[in-house]
């Protein structure tokens, strides 16, 4: 009886949710069903799951025609109450300092020490879904990483990884996320192979923004070696090392409050040839939520016989109804790709172009439907529907 | 004739460029703006009067905003027949708060008791024309000492349901240029900040392997979302993959696009589509042959479909001693220890 007069303690409010979707799609044929949940006791564990079962025509994860059941997330999160340490078990993503994101069936765990220095090991094994061909061992590393107040982070970590009981991957990586004026932000990344001594991957970004977040500017520079980023067991990792770079520029700019652009140009090094890659894209907000949008992108690759080819794309957000409980948006979405070398074996222009219709009610119920065309160097014409209905329930927390 | 032409222009221009206005938000349907807090701050009205009540309000309740009747107990004649807050505040700025009072923990009864009614001492925007009132950290950590769960991402004690708040971060980056390219690098430097908002979820729904189908086709119905296989990226991937190979490699296996090849029929194992090499791709040593040369400049294409059991047509001419020669490029030195030859081997039979 005490225990129910007395008042709930906050420790006991968090938020749930569960959600069920159905997937589907006509020609080609496939059915898919989601199920998410997650679940959070502050300030010790939260939990997370989705699982999925599908079958039909062969999708990403998908046997042609067989029953495939898989988890893509299904991991509990525990967490000391003091924040010294946080551990998370089970299928996740896993991506610190050099480890580019790896989804794995393992661990990772973070201690933090008064001084604002964090380490953190991991270990498991990459999840391979249904690909056929070799199998990943295991993969197992740590990182050292310093916390500079608000100003941000440097990190230090190594890992490797086991294929076939040889070591295919050992790096060592260096990192910052910096922000040393509330208009500056600057975050890179670094890592090394060591098995096949040599540069993986440097990824730089600098940016800047005004005040009001009406204007922002980034430069950026992308260095990958994509031979040190395959598995080093790989016998196509003998084979040189054509490396890519971009460097470039993206500009944000907010014009009105309902109109914002973005600008983006590169200068892109492939298979020893240089061109240039960007894009400019437009979105209008047709109200002041920014309910309905109408979008404009225009698209380019231009790296001598590499790639060469134009996009333009065009879509929007209509809604079509709305009252208290309901709303219904029309979802109209259209690209035309026009390659530079255009044959009629290849076809002249590769267009797209989807229409989807939504209705939402505040109960958490989605339905869904869209009819898809298209016409690509492969199939002439290509013509799909798709349906998709989800229910989702919410607990506050609070209530 | 020419006078009325320029006049009918200039009234069309004028009417277009209001139209334009109010298009783009630069002049609003309905002008709210932000509600005069300042003004009657200024005129000494107590907040009470307007907000009454909220100094007994706890976790949950009401947001004890003024209704059109509070406002007009004062204002006895207004200028406007509609509901005040109509024009007077932002609705955005309300949803703000309504989502806070359901997704922050925090109560005006307990703060009540320490401020006094000083509620000016917290919601310091009230001072200027704005209707933002919302609590930054600085002025809580002025009394609180959480700087250390700030440190340790530790925000559940206040905030239940970050997302559910929907409140950006104050950073700039990340969410508002090139998202697709920049988050990569912010979550390998700080992934548990990410974490505080993010679930697993959303970063599985790209990077899982065991992912049932694409982002940009599961959510088909959300065309405004940045993924990186938009729309019609299916008629470019070839050409994207070879202009920027370890963006591809930085998800997927090499083996995924074979996997996905043989099984939509597209690929050399296909008898109608035949041999996707163009004619002299390979040939007899000493003939012209361009499969070398190609491979050195893109070895990843070549491992997208040879990758694995594949391996062996590679080896079976470029075996030490076979017909294929020496594969390496020049100055090709390996590194590779006894430990790590396993690629070596296959061709160096009987190596050390």
């Amino acid at each position: 009886m005490l225990l129910l007069a007395a008042p709930q303690s906050p420790a006991a409010a968090q938020p749930h949710s569960l959600s069920a979707e159905l997937w589907g799609q006509l020609e080609p044929n496939v059915g898919l069903i989601v199920l998410e949940g997650s679940t959070r006791k502050y300030p010790y564990v939260e939990a997370e799951g989705l699982i999925w079962a599908g079958a039909g025509s062969p999708q990403i994860g998908l046997r042609d025609n067989q029953m495939t059941v898989e988890a893509l997330v299904l991991n509990v999160k525990v967490r000391d109450p003091k924040g010294i340490s946080d551990t998370r078990l089970g299928r996740f993503i896993l991506s610190t300092g050099a480890v580019r994101a790896v989804h794995v069936d393992g661990g990772h765990m973070i201690l933090r020490a008064p001084s604002k220095t964090n380490f953190e090991i991991f270990g498991g094994v990459p999840v391979e879904g249904d690909i056929d061909g070799r199998r990943y061992d295991w993969i197992a590393g740590g990182r050292i990483s310093q916390g500079l107040g608000k100003i941000g982070v440097l990190g230090a970590s190594y890992y490797n990884r086991y294929n076939s009981g040889q070591r295919s991957d050992e790096e060592v990586g260096a990192d910052f996320a910096l922000r040393p004026a509330h208009w500056l932000e600057m975050a890179a990344k670094f890592s090394w192979e060591i098995v096949n001594p040599g540069l993986v991957e440097v990824l730089a970004t600098l940016s800047s923004a005004t005040a009001n977040g009406k204007v922002r500017g980034e430069v950026f520079a992308t260095k990958r070696d994509p031979v040190r980023m395959l598995q080093q067991t790989s016998l196509f990792t003998v084979l040189g090392s054509p490396g890519t770079l971009r460097t470039g520029a993206n500009l944000f700019w907010r014009s009105a409050p309902r109109l914002d652009f973005w600008l983006e140009g590169a200068a892109a090094e492939a298979q020893h040839t240089w061109g240039w890659v960007g894009y400019f894209r437009t979105v209008l907000r047709t109200d002041d939520e920014g309910k309905g949008r109408v979008l404009g992108e225009i698209r380019r690759q231009a790296i001598p016989s590499v790639a060469n080819w134009t996009g333009f794309r065009v879509a929007a957000v209509i809604p079509v109804y709305k009252d208290h409980d309901n709303t219904v948006g029309l979802m109209p979405e259209v690209e035309v790709v026009l390659p530079d070398e255009r044959s009629s074996e290849t076809g002249l222009v590769w267009p797209w172009g989807r229409l989807a219709l939504r209705y939402q009610h505040i109960k958490g119920w989605t339905v869904a439907a869209a009819a898809e065309a298209s016409s690509t160097q492969n199939v002439q014409v290509d013509v799909r529907a798709l349906a998709r209905v989800a229910y989702q329930r919410t607990w506050d927390g609070k209530k | 004739m020419t006078r009325t032409l320029s006049i009918t222009a200039l009234i069309f221009l004028a009417g277009f460029a209001g139209a334009c206005a109010k298009m783009l938000g630069l002049e609003q349907e309905r002008e709210n703006h932000a509600f005069e807090h300042r003004a009657h701050v200024v005129e000494g009205i107590n907040c009470l009067q307007c907000h009454a009540g909220i100094q007994f309000t706890g976790e949950e309740g009401p947001v004890h905003f003024p209704t059109t009747e509070d406002c007009v107990a004062c204002h006895e004649e207004p200028h406007n027949p509609d509901t005040c807050g109509d024009c007077h505040g932002r609705a955005r700025n309300r949803h703000a708060a309504e989502m806070a009072r359901r997704h922050l923990r925090f109560s005006h009864e307990l703060h009540n008791q320490e401020g006094a009614g000083d509620c000016i001492r917290c919601h310091v925007n009230v001072t200027v024309d704005s209707d933002y009132v919302r609590v930054k950290h600085p002025t809580c950590f002025s009394c609180h000492t959480h700087k250390g769960q700030f440190f340790s991402r530790d925000c559940g004690g206040c905030h239940i349901d970050l997302p559910g708040e929907m409140t950006l971060p104050e950073s700039h980056v990340v969410h508002d240029g090139n998202f697709l390219r920049e988050h990569g690098v912010q979550a390998n430097a700080q992934a548990d900040l990410c974490t505080t908002c993010h679930t697993q979820r959303q970063c599985a729904a790209c990077h899982g392997v065991t992912v049932p189908t694409i982002p940009s086709r599961f959510r088909f119905d959300e065309p405004m979302r940045q993924t990186m296989h938009r729309a019609n990226f299916i008629s470019v991937h070839n050409q994207e993959a070879a202009a920027d190979p370890g963006q591809c490699v930085v998800c997927h296996s090499e083996l995924f696009c074979v996997d996905c090849h043989t099984r939509l029929g597209i690929s050399g194992q296909n008898p109608v589509r035949g041999n996707p090499h163009p004619p002299g791709w390979s040939g007899p040593p000493g003939s012209s042959n361009t499969h070398g040369q190609a491979a050195r400049l893109d070895p990843l294409s070549c491992a997208s479909c040879h990758s694995g059991a594949g391996e062996a047509l590679c080896v079976s001419c470029h075996v030490v001693g076979g017909p294929g020669g020496n594969p390496h490029p020049p100055g090709f030195n390996s590194r590779l220890d006894i430990r790590n030859d396993l690629p070596c081997r296959l061709c160096h039979l009987g190596g050390p």
